[in-house]
């Protein structure tokens, strides 16, 4: 029987500081003081305002008083209503209710057909610090064994995602010998987070590991407490610090050509330690190459020691060797603890090596000026490659696989079979066939990187570009294209390279002429092809001059990644994988992680990269933020046990007590406001229609508009349809106190509706006027009321007096000029004339001592509206004139000429005196 | 006299019924026989030249005024009126709200007078008056248990019918031994069961705060005064505190008990302005019969209550 099977209850033994119980449930003393302390704060107060009332004194003439008491509610002891009493108490019951807690957290029995326990096994390096995989396998079983008749026991290893159910304890105990410790590092918490999501409703979670803070860091288990109980089983053992001894890292020296290779390699330690010496061991496919002794002082942590071997001592081993071979620095201690031995290994890519370069170029001559690939082959050693330089081919040419980089200088004329092989042509289709398969399998650039170059200036471009085409666009068997037929300079060669989908390389933009190449590429295969269409030589017609060239070539190389930048590949090849998890795991079935698996042959060499930094050092956790731990002679009781998982979940019942509160409380202030408002109403019927009314008046003044104030005027017979005047509005607001109507109502006829207003504009006076000459009668009385009329027309002194016969009183009807000392010209701003049209000058006629019909000698208002015509008049006003002049207008039709009233003038003489 | 000492002797707080009245007192300059404080509303011919009329047919000859006829060519009666004895009643308010203050009201010492003894002294300062005008003047007296039998007529109660002012003065010199306490007052009036009759002048002297209806017992007469006494301290209210709270019970079932802090009562002058407001209402009621309503409290100067008297005497639409 486990022992954890007694968890259920356990007497808790009384106290005198003990919460005060109620069945299961404990009202907290601190909680009940608080509530005693708040209550007789309550009394206090009530008992001030009681003790305050006691002194009373009979004062008779109160008798007639009617006053509102509201300073002061009067205190009388009357029995509550009912309803909000009643409100009043379940609300306090249930806050009564919580501020109560569970006296013990009861869990319900393990049973073992319905707990599920997952156990999770670190294998990350650092354990291996601590026991041998056997041990640690014994350890797991041991583990697995006593928790097997609690529940169904699951089971992970941090290498893989997969969720193991073993049959027997050996059958475990075997399964994690097989896999042992792997190299890269265990976060916890990323890897949980993955595996939980696939686990499903898990009860309990073991987590098997050392107190190593690069697998503890970041993981906050405390989340996954609301789900389930998290348990540690710690296997590393207390108080001893062992040392440890790794490399650090490893830097290569060597210029390309020089002959040896140097590597730079920091052996470290994990802190300060005493003296320690051993072996440095550089191993290459499985071959010690080379062995350096090293020494590390005593307190000194890290050592650089300097590794050189030839390079003939790594040339043949490095022929059959693949890409995903690492050079492997060992470390042998033989002085001095190591407490883990996989941090001994460090790999790195193999740099330094020559790479094969194939060279198809014939000679002109025996002399070195006639190989016009001389210089080239200078630059391509000197650049560290292994030359194989052939004269022509023999077809179908080597192996694509057996040269990662060819040259192939041609154009001599003898033909496009003499340098251009045929088997790239067929690597190429085969690739393609493949599809995508190829590009995935791990491998980089299947095929060779080609470059295609003119022998001379005056090569023949028409073989070169046969031989482009063979290698990139035609399949075997299949003949010289048509297009190559009619290209024999360098000029029609560049203009057909970008129709074949080639990229400029060199040269200016848009300038074919000078470029230095161009690359296609097929993308089915991978394959590039660099078309030179210069030759790759020194040359005085090219500009490129013997220092120039190896540059040339080194720039191009760089950056086809042929070259790659001294030591920037190793890092990358063989890194140090923190996260065992994020780099190595399958997203596990059923989890929602987008993350694509890395390839199979990637993910091989993944598992054998370097250990991290993290493991080596081996810096643990603090204990206290570590979860309750587990151990084989545990005596399980609820306090190491902080189970969330088997307790019945609380929030529905909080929530409904939150519900209930708050719903009691919300129907104690309505009825009560809702009882006020009625005994209101009652005693004083009129409060109601104050209330309507009040009710009302929210609810029209929620609809009612905005009021406003602008001065409108109309406009009639003006035949470009409806003005608007936005800027002049803005400009008259800007300069006065005045909202100008942006829209004048247009009239094309005199209708009652253009008299509403007091201001009206007419363009064509023959729309006022009868067929007399005089002003229509509905105009001459709305004049006589007090409209203010303009006019926009020339008209004439006879016309003029005709107009207003029928509102002169009897006397000949005077039109005047406007004269300077005119309301005006002084209204707003002081004008010292009105702009005039030609020789035709502004009228007024005076009516009933004020200003009653205006003649504009042009169309004023037109020159006004937005997007307005200047007025056709030999001398037009500027604008800021003409809103100078209407908003001297404005002002007269508002207020006529008040500045002759002169009302404060009695004041400014007073001051005067 | 020993509850008037120390206290101010030209207020109604040390008011004693033979005060002497100011000498322009009118009717007491101007009737020479003090047969009465009320004219006759009838008129007669006289030769006491104190109003004329024009000769009517029937009027006696020798009342004519020759010589002013000799003069205008006009005949002229002279006219005089006789002036009357009065039946004066003198209703004193006893009820409970007059025995106040109470001696648990935190005043500035000394503490002023109930308004009982106030009534009291008025009263017996009325009557006095009127005896000695050679007026009828009954005092009756107005106390709880009248109140509380809830009768027809409220004035149906003790009564005090002085024959001569000394009658008056001895039964003040009683009262005032009994320190004017309530036995002390009843002891002097003698219970009447008669029907009130109707009477030329109505004095009602109380706080008008008790459920008996003054209004009720002053309509019994001619003319009436409301002598309306009020503590100084219900007048005004300095000595009230902002927060101790003051209360009434309530006389009666439709008044009901009231209480208010000291602040509210203070709060925009809350206090003054009702009372202000409810003396305003009493005193346009008794406009309304023509009669006169006078507050007085125990400040009040003994010469404002006599001019408030021939305010009352001059007031036009009596006699």
């Amino acid at each position: 029987m486990p022992a954890y099977k007694n968890l259920s209850k356990r007497p808790v033994a009384p106290r005198l500081n003990q919460p005060v119980e109620f069945g299961n449930l404990i009202l907290d003393p601190s909680v009940a003081a608080l509530g005693a302390g708040i209550a007789a704060l309550f009394g206090l107060v009530v008992w001030w305002l009681v003790r305050k009332r006691q002194k009373r004194i009979w004062l008779p003439t109160i008798r007639i008083m009617e006053l509102e008491s509201r300073l002061l509610p009067r205190l009388l002891l009357r029995p509550p209503p009912f309803i909000p009493f009643l409100c009043f108490l379940i609300a306090s019951l249930v806050l009564l209710g919580f501020s109560t807690r569970p006296r013990t957290q009861v869990f319900t029995p393990f049973e073992p057909n319905q707990t599920r326990i997952h156990v999770f096994v670190d294998l990350s390096a650092s354990v291996a610090a601590h026991l041998t995989i056997d041990e640690y396998a014994q350890k797991v079983a041991a583990l697995y064994t006593s928790l097997k008749e609690s529940g169904r026991v699951t089971l992970s290893l941090s290498d893989a995602p997969d969720v193991l159910e073993p049959e027997t304890p050996q059958a475990l105990q075997q399964t994690i010998k097989e896999k042992g410790f792997h190299r890269a590092g265990l976060r916890l918490g990323s890897s949980l987070k993955m595996l939980i999501e696939s686990l499903g409703e898990v009860d309990r979670l073991f987590i098997v590991s050392d107190r190593d803070q690069h697998t503890w860091n970041g993981f906050n288990w405390r989340y996954l407490l609301d789900d389930m109980d998290v348990l540690f089983y710690d296997v590393a053992g207390a108080g001893q610090e062992p040392q440890n001894l790794f490399v650090n890292d490893a830097r290569f020296l060597s210029t390309p050509a020089a002959p040896t290779m140097d590597w730079d390699v920091e052996i470290a330690r994990r802190g300060p330690g005493p003296e320690s010496e051993g072996k440095l061991n550089v191993v290459y496919r499985n071959t010690v190459i080379a062995t350096f002794p090293w020494k590390l002082g005593a307190e000194k942590q890290r050592l650089t020691v300097r590794a050189t071997w030839p390079n003939s001592a790594v040339d043949e081993l490095s022929k059959a060797a693949t890409e995903d071979e690492p050079l492997i620095f060992k470390l042998e201690v033989d002085k001095g603890g190591d407490a883990l031995a996989l941090d001994d290994e460090y790999r790195t890519e193999l740099l330094g090596l020559r790479q094969d370069v194939l060279l198809v170029s014939e000679t002109a001559g025996e002399r070195t000026l006639e190989d016009p690939s001389n210089q080239l082959t200078i630059a391509l050693e000197v650049l560290g490659f292994r030359m194989q330089r052939h004269d022509f081919v023999r077809q179908p040419g080597p192996d694509p696989d057996n040269f990662p980089f060819w040259v192939l200088v041609g154009g001599m004329g003898s033909g496009v079979d003499r340098f251009c092989p045929k088997s790239i042509q067929v690597a190429r289709t085969a690739a393609k066939a493949k599809g995508k398969q190829g590009a995935k399998d791990g491998r980089r650039h299947p095929l060779p990187r080609i470059w295609l170059a003119p022998h001379a200036l005056d090569a023949s471009y028409k073989e070169l570009c046969q031989c482009y085409s063979r290698l990139l666009l035609t399949k075997a068997g299949e003949g010289s294209p048509e297009y190559c037929e009619n290209i024999d300079v360098r000029s029609q060669w560049l203009g057909l390279l970008p129709s074949l989908g080639a990229k400029q390389i060199g040269g200016e933009i848009g300038d074919a002429s000078g470029s230095l190449a161009w690359l296609g590429k097929d993308q089915a295969s991978g394959l590039e092809v660099v078309a030179f269409t210069v030759p790759l030589a020194p040359s005085v017609q090219t500009g490129i001059n013997h220092a120039q060239l190896p540059l040339l070539v080194k720039e191009l190389l760089t950056w086809q990644s042929i070259l790659e930048p001294r030591g920037g590949a190793a890092a990358s090849t063989w890194p140090r994988l923190d996260d065992v998890a994020e780099s190595l795991w399958r997203p596990p079935p059923g989890t929602s992680t987008m993350k694509e698996p890395p390839p199979p042959a990637e993910l091989a060499r993944m598992r054998v990269t370097n250990v991290p930094l993290g493991e080596s050092l081996m810096v643990e956790v603090d204990e206290a933020t570590l979860p309750p731990r587990w151990t084989s002679q545990m005596d399980w009781s609820d306090k190491q046990l902080p189970a969330k998982k088997d307790r019945e979940d609380p929030l529905p019942w909080l929530k409904l007590a939150a519900i209930l509160v708050i719903g009691a409380t919300a129907f104690e202030g309505l009825w009560t406001i809702a009882a006020r408002v009625l005994s209101l109403i009652g005693k004083r019927p009129e409060a109601a229609v104050l209330l309507v009314a009040a009710g009302l008046a929210g609810a029209f003044g929620s609809f009612a508009g905005d009021a406003s104030a602008k001065v409108e005027f109309n406009v009639l017979s003006y035949a470009e349809g409806p003005m608007t005047f936005q800027t002049l509005a803005r400009e008259v607001s800007h300069r006065t106190s005045i909202e100008l109507e942006v829209k004048p109502s247009g009239f094309s006829q005199l209708a009652p509706e253009a008299l509403q207003d007091p201001w009206l504009w007419a363009h064509d006076v023959s729309a006022i006027t009868t067929a007399s000459g005089q002003l229509k009668t509905e105009l001459a009385i709305w004049l006589k009321r007090g409209g203010f009329l303009v006019i926009e027309q020339q008209l004439s002194d006879e016309k003029l007096k005709k107009l207003t016969e029928n509102l002169a009183r009897g006397e000949a009807a005077v039109w005047l000029p406007l004269p300077p000392d005119h309301e005006i010209m002084r209204s707003f701003y002081l004008l010292d004339a009105l702009p005039s049209c030609g020789s035709e000058i502004w009228r007024g006629f005076q009516y009933d001592g004020r200003l009653a019909i205006l003649t504009v000698p042009y169309g004023f208002l037109s020159t006004l509206k937005d997007r307005g015509q200047p007025a056709a008049c030999a001398n037009p006003p500027d604008q800021e004139r003409s809103v100078r002049v209407f908003v001297n207008l404005i002002m007269v039709a508002l207020a006529t000429d008040y500045k002759k009233d002169q009302i404060h003038l009695p004041e400014i003489l007073k001051r005067l005196r | 006299m020993t509850q008037a000492h120390g206290r101010d002797p030209s207020t109604l707080a040390a008011l004693h019924p033979t005060q002497q009245r100011e000498v322009h007192y009118r009717s007491y300059r101007s009737s020479v026989r003090l047969h009465g404080s009320h004219y006759m509303t009838l008129r007669r011919a006289s030769r006491m030249p104190e109003s004329s009329r024009d000769y009517r047919p029937g009027d006696p000859i020798g009342l004519i005024d020759w010589k002013a006829y000799a003069r205008t060519d006009q005949l002229i009666i002279r006219e005089i009126r006789d002036e009357a004895t009065a039946r004066v009643r003198v209703v004193l308010d006893q009820t409970p709200t007059m025995l106040w203050p109470t001696p648990d009201v935190p005043s500035p010492v000394p503490l002023p007078p109930q308004k009982a003894e106030v009534a009291v002294r008025v009263a017996l300062h009325v009557a006095y008056m009127h005896l000695k005008m050679g007026d009828l003047v009954e005092v009756r007296l107005v106390s709880e248990d009248e109140a509380k039998k809830g009768t027809k007529t409220v004035v149906q109660s003790n009564v005090l019918k002085p024959r001569s002012p000394v009658d008056l003065v001895s039964a003040f010199e009683r009262m005032s031994l009994g320190q004017f306490g309530q036995e002390a007052v009843r002891h002097e009036f003698k219970p009447d069961t008669n029907e009130p009759r109707p009477a030329d002048c109505v004095f009602w002297i109380g706080d008008a705060l008790g459920p008996n209806k003054h209004m009720q017992a002053l309509a019994l007469g001619r003319r009436q005064v409301l002598v309306h006494v009020l503590s100084s301290l219900e007048r005004a209210i300095d000595w009230v505190e902002g927060d101790t709270s003051y209360f009434d019970e309530g006389a009666s079932a439709h008044l009901h008990r009231k209480e208010y802090q000291g602040q509210v009562l203070r709060h925009r002058e809350n206090y003054v302005r009702h009372l202000a407001a409810w003396q305003g209402r009493l005193a346009k009621e008794l406009m309304g019969t023509g009669g006169v309503y006078l507050p007085v409290t125990d400040r009040t100067a003994i010469a404002e209550l006599h001019a408030g008297l021939q305010e009352f005497i001059k007031a036009p639409g009596g006699a």
